[in-house]
């Protein structure tokens, strides 16, 4: 009679996780058994993992939407001729230098299109001076700057700025940041400081809605500026204006 | 009051309507599908939540490039775990050690006191040995427990498929269940 060959546990554990035919065919009641110890293990590993490693996972809703929004500035892979256009213009641009800027006048409105927190005019007007201090965390500043494509963000160049400040009810999310270049334009962070300041004195005085400065705020606030001050360009004084502190 | 009320507001103000790419919503399915064993192998690697979270959007940004050039589609899973493992082991070399694992608490209330005390000895057994194991056994059997196929368990961790099956045996023996 022909010895019967037992399957190694290596050859058990194929079978069991479905790698190598199927469990069902085999025969041999010693082989069963310790497929079943096997199994056992694994049953027993699970619920170590279940009990022990497994850590309780967080919401993920807001990674997925930080994805999505990454997902809509990225650009899809190019082909060899956009880089060689691309290298064109590189090489043009260092022929003749220009002023070059990473970040507008005007935030992206795809990424911070202004977020505002449950509160009401009579609480805006009461809020203290820390609130008007208020500076992002350097993690949400960092993750502003990468949604925005700036690397290694230079100190004192940029003010991680609420689009729709706290002191008009803005939120601390990072829909309501974007890094505002303090010098590459005449429409920079302190002269939004200024506009901001103008627009909480309306509102607290009755001349202005609170949703309606929260909304001129957010969809142009250089236009905004333009229809409160009544200039074209910044006021001179408004320019040197020191409010908030750079990004550091 | 209601003067007040018309002012209370808590909301994100529109964004410019603009609709992802096939690939980019291809990629935030797999995101939503992926997210959760992904991360918690990051996790019991050693890594922080927020550092796994950081790591998991670099993963599928790269995905997303990935897709985008038509590079190959098959086992994707074993490429975002591929990708999630090698970026992750690279943070974690940035980072100082973790703390020990937290004390082991059993809550099943179908255990009389008995047989908790005797559960809780077993898996701090098996614990025990489990935390001896060399990484990379670690790792094999954490991506098993995950669901990942042998293909895509050697795919992630760059091994063959007899080195996969040779190392879930040999660690399944080791963890094996002490008779009571």
């Amino acid at each position: 009679m022909k010895s019967h060959k037992h399957f190694t546990d290596e050859e058990l554990l194929c079978l069991l996780d479905g790698e190598a035919g199927s469990p069902e065919a085999m025969h041999c009641w010693q082989c069963r058994v310790r497929m079943a110890e096997l199994e056992k293990s694994v049953a027993a590993f699970v619920h170590l993992k279940q009990d022990r490693l497994d850590v309780a996972l967080p919401s993920g809703d807001g990674p997925a939407s930080l994805l999505r929004a990454r997902l809509k500035l990225e650009k899809p892979a190019r082909h060899y001729w956009h880089w060689v256009a691309v290298g064109l213009v590189v090489a043009l641009s260092l022929l003749w230098p220009g002023r070059r800027t990473v970040a507008s006048d005007l935030p992206d409105n795809r990424i911070t299109p202004g977020a505002t927190r449950l509160i009401a005019r009579e609480q805006v007007c009461v809020l203290s001076a820390s609130e008007d201090d208020r500076k992002p965390s350097k993690a949400l500043a960092m993750q502003v700057f990468e949604l925005y494509g700036i690397r290694n963000p230079q100190p004192r160049r940029f003010e991680v700025d609420y689009l729709i400040a706290p002191t008009l009810g803005g939120a601390d999310d990072v829909r309501n940041l974007w890094p505002q270049p303090y010098s590459d334009s005449i429409w920079n962070s302190r002269v939004k400081d200024a506009l901001e300041d103008l627009l909480r004195a309306k509102v607290c005085q009755g001349e202005m809605d609170l949703a309606v400065a929260q909304s001129e705020i957010a969809r142009n606030w250089v236009a905004a500026y333009q229809k409160h001050f009544r200039t074209a360009v910044p006021i001179e004084a408004h320019a040197l204006f020191v409010k908030d502190k750079p990004w550091e | 009051m209601s003067a007040i009320r018309s002012q209370v507001v808590d909301w994100v103000w529109p964004q410019t309507a603009e609709k992802a790419s096939p690939v980019a919503e291809e990629v935030s399915q797999l995101f939503e599908e992926f997210r959760g064993p992904v991360l918690r192998y990051m996790v019991s690697l050693g890594l922080p939540m927020q550092d796994a979270e950081d790591i998991l959007q670099e993963v599928f940004l790269s995905l997303f490039h990935h897709l985008s050039k038509g590079k190959p589609r098959d086992n994707l899973r074993g490429w975002v775990f591929r990708v999630g493992h090698n970026l992750a082991l690279k943070r974690r070399q940035s980072l100082k050690p973790t703390d020990p694992l937290p004390e082991l608490t059993l809550t099943d209330p179908g255990l009389n006191p008995e047989e908790e005390t005797a559960a809780r000895r077993e898996q701090a057994r098996m614990l025990k040995i489990f935390a001896a194991l060399p990484e990379r056994d670690r790792c094999c059997v954490l991506l098993r427990a995950e669901g990942l196929r042998y293909r895509e368990i050697a795919a992630t961790l760059n091994l063959s498929l007899g080195t996969v099956s040779g190392t879930l045996a040999r660690v399944l023996i080791r963890l094996q269940v002490e008779p009571r």
